[in-house]
């Protein structure tokens, strides 16, 4: 059990004492190692100014995965047993740049230079996942320039996506990952202590389990995506902090014998979407939008659900999956629906020693038809005004499983109970439609705030379910026809 | 009008900003990157939670007692003048006895960490009683409550030409205010130095910060000095409004001895700083049956703020800019300047000309709608032309007009023409398809000059060292534009020098004195001729030396790292520049430039503010959902004038830059307030810039390529605000859209930012008329 943050930085393993577990990476980065090459934008994970890649070792074959993450809002103990990479590590200027650095210049894609680091350490996050350069809006949807408007910057990305490995970068991650491979075998967690404060991060869920009882004024915090601005923003405090991040059994995303999806309560968007797009293909799109590359690479499912925001992404498209939850505590676990998880404004069912551990989508019914709409000021990386997620098989003209999923619409992610109620088990008919459009200002009745205005919201939700339903009522008659 | 050679070596070559490498492996040093003395103090405001109210009790008992916590200044603590206000000194360093707006700062505390500063800055007690505030135009015009007096231009009976006219259209419009988001926020750091206080600070404006420092302080300007190396983007937002934070920052040196860092969180900056003014504008036009604008009457009320700030010359130049690219042969403008209880705005690229051409490009698209016509026909129709068609409301002639000859040209490589038809015809066709395009030329005429006239002078220092490198410095400040490395280039040109050997250097008040905020697109203009005239001083000593030392006839030229005479002898530059410094000559050269033939009269509203104007136009190509009015910008041509390029590669940067910052002022970017005037999208988690998906796959830029008519520096124009304007051509494409839901001869009254909320909205007003 290591009381020691432990990581590799600049090729050497760092021992890391005798500060609060609280510090943000950047912080450390730039106070405490001198590495100012990362800077701070906004220090609210939106602007990727601070972006670096932490690295780990997974799999049988020990491979290499590189995150790309706002340090911002990484505390330090999370990256325990990782290989933090700045800009610093990638080459020197002038002469000793890396491809990705020297495509930057040669593209002119830096003015002002401040958010260029991020945008580097983003598209050194591409170079190395050997992504396609079709991919280049994905990996920096999570950064900010004020300056290029990004055509330098994107041109310079379809450079480095070809260039060439760089030998002296070679030899950094050879020598980082013989260190990886040596401390995954030694991983037994993380109990950090400094004065009055804790940092916990257990590798089993019952030791999990365990701290959640005997610490019930302890906070969880996994991506820290959401605590991070509590820390940055409202100068909050959190003496105990209880990480389920190094948990195996909770990271892992697989389906069960009967189809069943389990994602586990501590995997991150990315690592549960290669499977859940198999269940929604057609939620790609949502994705993609849900956040950033560096949101989520950091953010978790069970993390977003626990919060309860009314306007997350994720939420309103397991409502309409018809999801459930799975809570723990010493005292056994139990299966909620997530319909019934939320219990009002930021209120869950999640009892004061419980953990959520897992979420359960049911195999894909047939005929399923599923949409999951984003309305947002900004495509990418953008809060929604309204997530729509609708869901319904279709057998003919007629419409069973109904369940349309909603964020921004009331106090909580909510099903349109009453609109659902308005179609299911009937055969779509114009008349239909206009009666289930109609039906949603029985459901909601949204606020005005700063996103949208009450108005959009209900005229939005009306037109997108209107364009779905009649989109499936002529889909159904060509069906019919054929 | 002198002649320059038609052949130049440095300049006109498309170099790579001077610091890329640094910026790329993240070693280009931004102020809160230096490294801070031991002992260093770090400073936070304690913000008002509150918007317009009386301070009836300030107990800051709990910030004193905070860990960490050194000293607490409050306004009574200000030796000197409690001011940061440039102009009319009107502007609170802190708090006195009122808020004047939300967000507003009360006192200042430093402390031993800049966490520690922080929490204790949340530690105060106010006790306050509210008073009346306007928070909108619209309250503060109906309340008659303004800054200073109206502007108007007027030319014939306005009001008589309207009704006068074949035909007629009025309407009201609204456009936001936008926030800078520079990345780096606002920050400094202020060290006691050897002699005074010297202050790193994140500015446009290092002069205006050591005279307002210097009056806070109760010192002479001669014992602060204000360096800025480089600013991680400031698009105004750092001309005025970096000085509180240096100003409170030498505050505390001279009370502590102990250097102090100050730098703002995100969310502060946003509250804390001015920002583009929003705008109310009410126009009415009278035109021909042919489209052609007789009379345009224009009210641009805009948003200043409590303060004074830049306010009045923002709103001059939206007045100069009123007519954009257009010849109105009747007119009357007025411009309101709102005094509101909210942050007190401030200079934004394009410094209220964006907002005056919304105006021009409006009544061009209504009048266009209303006669049937092609928008852009009618935009040709309009435009400066020659003898009384082209003078403007302040009675300057528009000299160098080649927008028909650049609108032209555009037109054509854009495929407009082709383009509009097939969107006009596939709208009318798309049935019950939610999708619609639209598509839009609009061009720019920006003036170039600072319209305060004696801004219009810099000067530069440059040292030819004994071993032949070169160190400029001017008084030019390095945003990320690249001023820096155009003006080396210019060096580099007339000493006949590598560009490598030109080493640049901060921007620093005890080396050029008393200059001007780098601003109104003027940097390279200003400092480019300054430092060519200092080039030239030292080109002039080194040939008069080597002439007659070498008993050469003739002149000599300066190329290549060499020194070359007319009869074939060759010398290299420094072994030249070495035998001067043992003949005694001086190796080291001032050059200060002032602006010709400006003359501007602002009693009389008359005169030639500008020396020339930079010119422009772009075409939109954008496509909106109907069910949710999201958009996007799908294409995008642009053709402007830089004159001959100092360096294209940075140009094209600065224009693509403008026109996607210029976009996102007018889509997405929405600034919201409480009804007390607190900003509510106070990061970017709420307030929405564009990012990299949002700029259309298709961009296509070019430039125009003539040299500027003016003797500018190496014929060049200045870039860095007219290209933001370029984007009114993406609203105007979104209203084009908008229209086909509606009669084809009513042009929908699209808001501006145009988010999705807004074009769904003018799309059931379009609607509505159809339906009516």
């Amino acid at each position: 059990m290591s009381q020691t943050i432990t990581f590799f930085l600049g090729g050497e393993e760092l021992r890391v004492q005798g500060i609060s577990p609280a510090t943000t990476l950047l912080d450390f980065l730039r106070e405490h190692r001198g590495r100012t090459g990362t800077k701070e934008g906004c220090n609210e994970g939106d602007c990727g100014a601070c972006t670096v890649l932490l690295a780990h070792v997974e799999g049988p074959e020990n491979g290499l995965v590189y995150r790309a993450v706002n340090a911002c809002i990484t505390l330090l103990p999370a990256v325990h047993g990782h290989w933090v990479v700045s800009v610093e590590d990638l080459g020197q200027a002038p002469n000793r740049l890396h491809p990705v650095q020297d495509a930057m210049v040669r593209r002119h894609g830096s003015q002002c230079g401040f958010c260029t680091p991020g945008f580097v350490m983003s598209l050194a996050a591409m170079h190395l996942d050997g992504a396609p350069v079709e991919q280049a809006e994905t990996y920096i949807a999570g950064n900010l320039c004020r300056c290029t408007g990004y055509g330098p910057i994107l041109a310079a990305a379809s450079d480095s996506v070809v260039a060439p490995e760089d030998p002296a970068f070679s030899a950094k991650v050879r020598a980082a990952k013989d260190w990886l491979i040596t401390q995954r075998a030694d991983d037994d967690g993380l109990f950090y202590e400094h004065g009055e404060e804790r940092y916990d991060a257990p590798v089993t869920l019952d030791a999990l389990l365990r701290l959640r009882q005997d610490h019930p004024g302890a906070t969880i915090v996994a991506g820290t995506t959401e605590l991070g601005l509590w820390l940055n923003k409202n100068l909050q405090e959190f003496p105990h902090l209880i990480s389920p991040i190094r948990v195996g059994a909770l990271t892992g995303v697989d389906f069960r014998p009967d189809g069943t999806l389990v994602i586990g309560g501590a995997a991150t968007y990315e690592q549960a979407w290669p499977k859940l797009s198999k269940v929604i293909p057609e939620g790609q799109d949502w994705f993609e939008r849900f956040a950033s590359m560096q949101i989520r690479q950091q953010a978790t499912i069970g993390g977003n659900i626990v919060n309860a925001s009314p306007i997350g992404d994720g939420p309103p498209l397991f409502l309409a999956l018809n999801a459930e939850v799975e809570l723990a505590s010493t005292r056994g676990s139990r299966v909620v629906p997530l319909a019934a998880f939320f219990t009002g404004y930021k209120q869950t069912e999640l009892a004061g020693d419980e953990v959520l551990t897992a979420i359960l989508i049911p195999p894909r019914p047939e005929r399923l038809q599923f949409a999951a709409l984003k309305v947002s000021k900004r495509r990418d990386q953008d809060i929604s005004a309204v997530m729509a997620v609708f869901a319904w098989q279709a057998d003919g003209e007629q419409l069973t499983a109904v369940r349309l999923g909603f964020g921004g619409m009331a106090a909580t992610p909510q099903l349109a109970e009453n609109t659902q109620a308005v179609l299911e088990g009937q055969a779509l008919t114009p008349a239909l439609i206009d009666e289930a459009v109609a039906a949603l200002d029985r459901d909601f009745s949204p606020i005005d705030d700063l996103r949208a205005s009450a108005w959009y919201r209900m005229e939005v939700s009306r037109n997108l379910l209107r364009a779905e339903l009649e989109q499936s009522l002529a889909a159904s008659g060509e069906v019919a026809a054929a | 009008m002198s002649q320059t050679p038609l052949t130049t070596r440095e300049v006109n070559r498309p170099r790579p900003h001077d610091s890329g490498p640094q910026h790329v492996a993240g070693s280009a040093l931004y102020v809160d990157d230096v490294q801070a003395p031991s002992g260093t103090l770090h400073a936070c405001f304690g913000l008002a939670p509150v918007g317009r109210a009386k301070i009836t009790a300030l107990d800051l008992d709990d910030v004193h007692a905070a860990p960490g916590v050194v000293d607490v200044i409050t306004a009574g603590d200000i030796p000197g003048e409690n001011n940061a206000g440039p102009v009319i000194h009107d502007e609170p360093l802190l708090a006195k006895d009122e808020i004047l707006f939300p967000g507003q700062a009360l006192f200042c505390v430093l402390a031993e960490t800049r966490i520690e500063a922080r929490k204790a800055a949340r530690l105060f007690k106010l006790e306050s009683e509210e008073l009346p505030a306007l928070t909108t135009v619209d309250e503060a015009v109906e309340a008659d409550s303004f800054l200073h007096d109206p502007m108007v231009f007027k030319r014939g009976d306005a009001t008589a030409a309207i009704e006068g006219a074949d035909d007629q259209r009025s309407g009201r419009f609204y456009i936001g205010g936008q926030e800078h988001f520079y990345l780096e926020g606002q920050g400094c750091l202020a060290l006691p130095g050897l002699d005074g206080i010297h202050v790193i600070s994140s500015t446009q404006h290092p002069s205006e910060i050591q005279d307002l420092a210097a009056a806070a302080l109760a010192i002479s300007a001669a014992e602060i000095t204000i360096e800025v190396r480089r600013m991680g983007g400031a698009f105004g937002g750092k001309e005025t409004q970096a000085a509180p934070l240096a100003v409170i920052a030498a505050l505390g040196v001279q009370r502590t001895g102990r250097p102090v860092r100050f730098r703002l969180d995100r969310d502060d900056d946003f509250v804390l700083t001015g920002k583009r003014h929003d705008f109310r504008i009410d126009y009415a036009v009278g035109f021909d049956h042919a489209g052609r604008v007789t009379c345009v009457e224009g009210t641009m009320a805009s948003r200043c703020g409590y303060g004074h700030d830049l306010s009045r010359s923002i709103n001059d130049r939206a007045m100069f800019h009123a007519d954009n690219a257009y010849f109105y042969p009747s007119l009357e403008l007025t411009s309101l300047r709102s005094k509101t209880d909210t942050v007190s705005n401030t200079a934004f690229r394009g410094f209220g000309g964006p907002q005056g051409m919304m105006l021009a490009e409006r009544v061009m698209d209504r009048v266009a709608a209303a006669v049937l016509r092609d928008p852009l026909d009618v935009r040709l129709a309009n435009l400066y032309g020659e003898n009384e068609r082209g003078i403007t409301p302040y009675g300057m002639r528009v000299e160098d007009n080649i927008l028909p000859e650049l609108m032209t040209q555009l037109a054509e490589t854009a495929d407009y023409r082709t383009r509009r038809a097939a969107i006009i015809e596939a709208n009318a066709n798309a049935g019950r398809s939610p999708i619609r395009r639209g598509l839009a030329l609009t061009p720019v005429r920006f003036g170039i000059s600072f319209t305060t006239s004696f801004l219009n002078q810099a000067g530069a220092l440059i040292h030819i060292y004994k071993d032949g490198s070169v160190q400029l410095n001017h008084g030019g400040t390095e945003m990320g534009q690249g001023l820096y490395i155009k003006v080396a280039q210019v060096v580099s040109e007339v000493l006949g020098v590598d560009l490598e050997q030109v080493q640049i250097t901060a921007t620093r008040t005890d080396k050029v004195p008393n200059t001007s905020a780098t601003a109104a697109s003027s940097g390279s203009d200003l400092n480019g001729w300054a430092a060519k005239l200092a080039a030239l001083e030292l080109r002039d000593r080194l040939s008069a030396f080597w002439c007659e030392s070498q008993s050469i006839k003739g002149a000599l030229r300066f190329e290549g790292g060499e020194v070359l005479a007319d009869d074939g002898r060759r010398w290299p530059f420094t072994a030249v520049v070495k035998a001067a410094y043992l003949g005694r000559v001086s190796l080291s050269a001032t050059g200060y430039y002032r602006t010709p033939k400006i003359d501007w009269d602002a009693k009389t509203g008359q005169g030639r503010p500008f020396l020339y104007f930079a010119y422009g136009a772009a075409v939109s190509e954008v496509e909106i959902d109907s069910l949710t009015g999201a958009n996007r910008l799908v294409r995008a041509d642009i053709l402007h004038d830089v004159g001959r390029s100092l360096n294209p590669a940075i140009d094209e940067g600065q224009i693509e830059g403008g026109f996607i910052q210029g976009m996102g002022w007018l889509t997405m970017e929405e600034l919201v307030y409480s009804d007390r005037g607190q900003v509510l999208t106070h990061a970017p988690s709420t307030y929405k810039i564009p990012c990299a998906s949002d700029r259309p796959d298709d961009l296509r830029i070019a430039l125009f390529g003539q040299d500027n008519q003016e003797d500018t520096i190496f014929r060049s124009k200045a870039v860095g605000e007219p290209p933001f304007m370029l984007a009114i051509s993406v609203h105007s494409a979104l209203a084009h859209a908008v229209s086909s839901f509606g009669p084809a001869e009513h042009w929908p009254e699209l808001h501006a930012p145009a988010t999705a909320e807004e074009v769904l909205r003018a799309i059931h007003r379009q609607r509505a008329l159809s339906a009516g």
